[in-house]
């Protein structure tokens, strides 16, 4: 549904997005997640049809999204950086959206005026952060979009508005079809709601799965030994391994890799303990990140 | 096929930005359309305001010539200078091609309905010419000189001034005037990426082909010393590229120049200016294509126009500097010390203009900004280049235009000139040939003058560092005067120079020229054309003289003269008044002695028309004639 293949853009000398590969299915969640930097907003802004790509493609259903008014109608973004014509009122902009949005849904529209119990004749400018997001919310949930592309969605969101955001979003997948691409940092939040994830690194996609399949070909492993660890980390030859700590007799390792590959691996060295533990999206994006901020994990 | 429009937007842009158009529509309606009413109900109306509107002469209407675009613009397209506001914007389902399309015509919707509004109520009341002082049996009425064109046949006493065609042409000149203002706004609106810089060049962008001839202008006059002056030149470039200034008549143009009211033989320049407007927008649309959305909040968001923006302002900074310390220290090495130093000012504030910070030494290395001094060292080396080829090509002559003089042989005649330029006739008429003058005699002793000019250039290179000295002392030995000599040309051709003389060398090789009768009543040549003159005005006053102070009595009726043959021997009379006022340096030459202003009136006739004013002074024969035809000099009751 959502796809970039190579992307590529810079801004001067810098390169934002390297040959940047991304895949979003109809009628899933995508969460897009990178520390700071990783290009998580430039490439929603391709995907928005806001930047043009230096080189690459960015498609919506096969049809590429850059100045293409089919496409854009189907989409619904809200940005990090909200913006809203100066003193409008929410029916005002409603108005604008209406007209402009064919798709517009007006029964929609006052059902979640209700839900979020906002007054539509008071001027968006004068709302705080949050009350903005449920705005800009509500516009698009009204618009109903077939694509919906979310960048820090709940930010500024109450606990309440949150679940509601999302439970409202979770409804439209389920029975629209709506294929929605969230950027966010709040993993634990993304790691209910998404069904694949994408990690950018420097502007490059360090990892693209299905979540679950994610959570299952990354382990922590927690091994005893009777005397001590056997040392070097060349005894574990073939294990892709993205992060080991040795505490006394105790190693515990994070490994991406099939549970059964590892627990071979490690049988021939006959640890007292072995524990397999799970591991969150919060944990797995450190450990991948694990570089990124060497000073700040150390 | 898609719509070139996208309506939600242009109805949206419509609703946002309404008073922009409610404003100005009450503007023209407070301080044009009420006055006009007001006077049309009076006792006594008179047409003034409505003819001064109609000439577009009216300063609320030139004032909203420049304001309303300039707004409407910065309003409309705004969106652009904030990251959040352009991707907001951008994302919604419009093509970049709906977006500029549907803004340019918003804007332009609220620049022009109003004109539109006003101009149909300009109708609504019919305002009649009416003048306190209408003569009897006289049909033809003074207007005022510029209204020719709008009125070619004058208009007579109880004529409808604002019928649908004078309006419809009002309308039609406005429009274009707004209109390309509104486009060149709005190709300022998409080089810039924040609001300041964006004001900073749609005020220069009026004058940038005006500037850029006075830069080089002025530089090489500065190289020339004086000689061969393009003040018309860049006069010109300013007027063509402003219908503002053409229409208030901010310069004084020729009949081949461009003047927004002049309906006759103006058609070439309207096609220009729709030409003109016409590639602006498509420019801007270019830019609005190209311009990348990340740019926005740079101060120039490409970056070829920024490094051009940053050296207009080091160079501009460069000339002026030189200029100023030349003439507060009195040295010519000074104007080059100035250059170095304005040139490094001017290109540190450019910076920080582009930078938008002041802190522009960022990169330190050493104690020098290594950075910084490998691009001003790159801006600098093409503006010496620059500098080099004006020297050059001005010391060395290299376009043979400083020695270039006609030869006697090819010369048809001269003209000394109304500040240097030709009067506004059309080059076909018997005006237009009769301002030359042919004697032999006059054109040798011209050739002769301006030899001499050519041979003294260093004696009038020292004259001309004097003049803008800014010692005191130095000034009050040396004075100076503009020269200007037209020669036309056997071929047609016509050649134009202007030389910053000293007064001692003006005196000693163009005083006996300039101050002879021929040249004098050169001037006055369409009095030769003494069939197309229906009337000429005579107003007396007197000088005198109380307590040491001079005063000007004006207190004396109007006479006026109508009869043809009254008519050609009257003027025999001003014309010998009018030289030896001239001769006498246009002085006083005796109080209490009734002196003469005299207004004449031309029909459209010879290629002449309008009204001409003469100062005679004191008007010995012109009295004598009076008293000989039965006229008095008599005080106002």
């Amino acid at each position: 549904m959502i796809r970039t293949e190579e992307l590529t853009k810079s801004f001067d000398n810098l390169l934002a997005l390297d040959k940047l590969n991304l895949n979003v299915k109809k009628g899933s969640i995508y969460g897009l997640v990178g520390v700071n930097g990783s290009g998580k907003t430039t490439a929603i802004k391709h995907l928005t049809g806001i930047y043009r790509q230096d080189a690459g493609t960015v498609t919506i259903d096969g049809e590429s999204v850059y100045d293409n008014t089919g496409i854009k109608k189907r989409v619904g973004y809200i940005p990090d950086d909200l913006y809203f014509f100066p003193n409008y009122t929410i029916k005002a902009y409603a108005g604008f959206y209406k007209r402009l949005f064919k798709t517009w849904d007006d029964e929609r529209y006052k059902s979640l005026l209700r839900t979020f119990g906002l007054n539509d004749r008071f001027n968006i400018n004068r709302f705080s952060k949050g009350m903005q997001k449920q705005a800009a919310f509500i516009f698009i949930m009204s618009a109903m979009p077939d694509v919906m592309i979310l960048d820090e969605p709940v930010d500024g969101l109450d606990p309440v508005v949150r679940r509601l955001v999302i439970q409202r979003i979770v409804e439209d997948v389920s029975e629209r079809e709506m294929t929605v691409l969230i950027s966010s940092h709040n993993l634990k939040e993304m790691e209910g709601i998404c069904d694949s994830i994408g990690i950018l690194k420097r502007g490059k996609m360090a990892i693209e799965r299905d979540l679950d399949e994610l959570k299952s070909d990354v382990h922590k492993i927690q091994a005893a030994y009777p005397d001590e660890v056997p040392p070097g980390i060349e005894k574990y030859k073939g294990l892709n391994i993205r992060h080991i700590e040795t505490r006394g007799s105790v190693e515990i390792m994070v490994v991406k890799e099939k549970e059964e590959v590892i627990r071979r691996a490690i049988a021939q060295f006959k640890p007292l303990v072995y524990d397999l533990l799970p591991l969150s999206l919060e944990e797995i994006f450190i450990y991948e990140m694990e570089g990124e901020y060497n000073e700040i994990l150390v | 096929m898609r719509s070139l429009f996208n309506t939600a937007l242009l109805k949206e842009q419509l609703k946002r930005y309404w008073p922009i158009g409610v404003i100005t529509f009450l503007a023209y309606f407070l301080g044009c359309l009420m006055p006009i009413w007001n006077n049309a109900g009076s006792k006594y109306p008179s047409p003034d305001e409505m003819i001064q509107l109609l000439e577009m002469q009216n300063p609320i209407i030139i004032i909203s010539n420049i304001i309303t675009p300039l707004v409407a613009v910065i309003s409309i397209f705004s969106y652009m200078y904030r990251q959040n506001s352009t991707g907001a914007i951008h994302s919604l389902p419009f093509t970049k091609k709906q977006l500029f399309a549907s803004n340019v015509m918003a804007g332009y919707l609220l620049t022009i309905l109003p004109l539109v509004l006003f101009s149909l109520l300009l109708l609504a009341v019919p305002v009649e010419f009416r003048r306190d002082y209408a003569y009897s049996g006289n049909p033809y009425m003074y207007t005022k000189w510029i209204a020719i064109d709008i009125f070619p046949n004058g208009l007579t006493y109880g004529e409808v001034v604002n019928t649908l065609p004078v309006v419809t042409g009002f309308f039609a000149r406005t429009l274009l005037s707004f209109t390309f203002y509104y486009v060149l706004f709005i190709t300022a609106a998409m080089m810039v990426g924040n609001h300041i810089v964006y004001f900073l060049v749609s005020a220069v962008l009026p004058f940038i082909a005006a500037g850029f001839c006075a830069l080089f202008g002025v530089t090489a006059f500065f190289y020339l010393f004086g000689y061969g002056i393009e003040r018309v030149l860049i006069e010109k470039t300013l007027t063509f590229t402003n219908p503002i200034l053409m229409s208030t008549g901010f310069t004084y143009a020729e009949s081949s120049e461009p003047y927004i009211n002049k309906i006759d033989g103006m058609g070439g320049y309207y096609i220009a200016y729709v030409v003109i407007i016409a590639a602006l927008l498509v420019l801007s649309y270019g830019m609005h294509r190209a311009r990348g959305l990340e740019r926005a909040g740079d101060t120039v968001v490409f970056a070829p126009l920024k490094n051009f923006f940053i050296f207009m302002i080091s160079l501009s900074g460069m000339v002026l500097m030189g200029i100023f310390l030349m003439a507060m220290l009195d040295s010519v090495a000074f104007l080059y010390v100035g250059f170095v130093i304005g040139f490094i000012i001017a290109f540190i504030i450019a910076q920080m203009i582009a930078e938008k910070s002041f802190n522009v030494f960022y990169k330190y290395k050493a104690g020098v900004a290594f950075w910084q001094l490998k691009a001003l060292m790159r801006h600098a080396a093409v503006a010496v280049a620059l500098l080099a080829a004006v020297v050059i090509t001005c010391k060395m002559d290299l376009t043979g235009y400083v020695r270039y003089m006609p030869e006697a042989s090819e010369v048809a005649g001269v003209y000394f000139g109304w500040s240097g330029r030709l009067k506004s006739y059309d080059p076909a008429s018997e005006a237009y040939e009769k301002q030359f003058i042919s004697d032999p005699r006059i054109i040798g002793e011209t050739l002769a003058a301006h030899g001499q000019v050519i041979n003294a250039r260093a004696e009038q290179r020292k004259a001309f560092l004097n003049s803008i000295s800014s010692s005191y002392d130095r000034q009050e030995h040396i004075s100076w005067e503009y020269q200007p000599i037209i020669y036309r040309l056997k071929n047609g051709k016509i050649v134009t120079r202007e030389y910053r003389l000293s007064k001692a060398f003006h005196d000693e090789y163009f005083s006996d020229i300039i101050y002879s009768e021929t040249v004098i009543l050169s001037d006055l040549f369409w009095l030769e054309i003494s069939e197309c003159l229906n009337q000429i005005a005579l107003r007396p006053y007197i000088y005198t003289q109380q307590n040491d102070e001079e005063r000007i009595n004006h207190n004396y009726k109007e006479i006026m003269i109508y009869k043809a043959d009254e008519i050609r021997s009257l003027i025999e009379a001003l014309k010998k008044d009018y030289v030896k006022h001239k001769q006498n340096g246009s002085r006083v030459e005796e109080y209490d002695a009734v002196c003469f202003d005299a207004h004449t009136k031309t029909n459209e006739c010879g290629g002449i028309w309008g009204s001409y004013y003469l100062d005679i002074g004191y008007g010995k024969n012109t009295l004598e004639w009076l008293n000989t035809h039965g006229y008095k000099v008599e005080k106002l009751d």
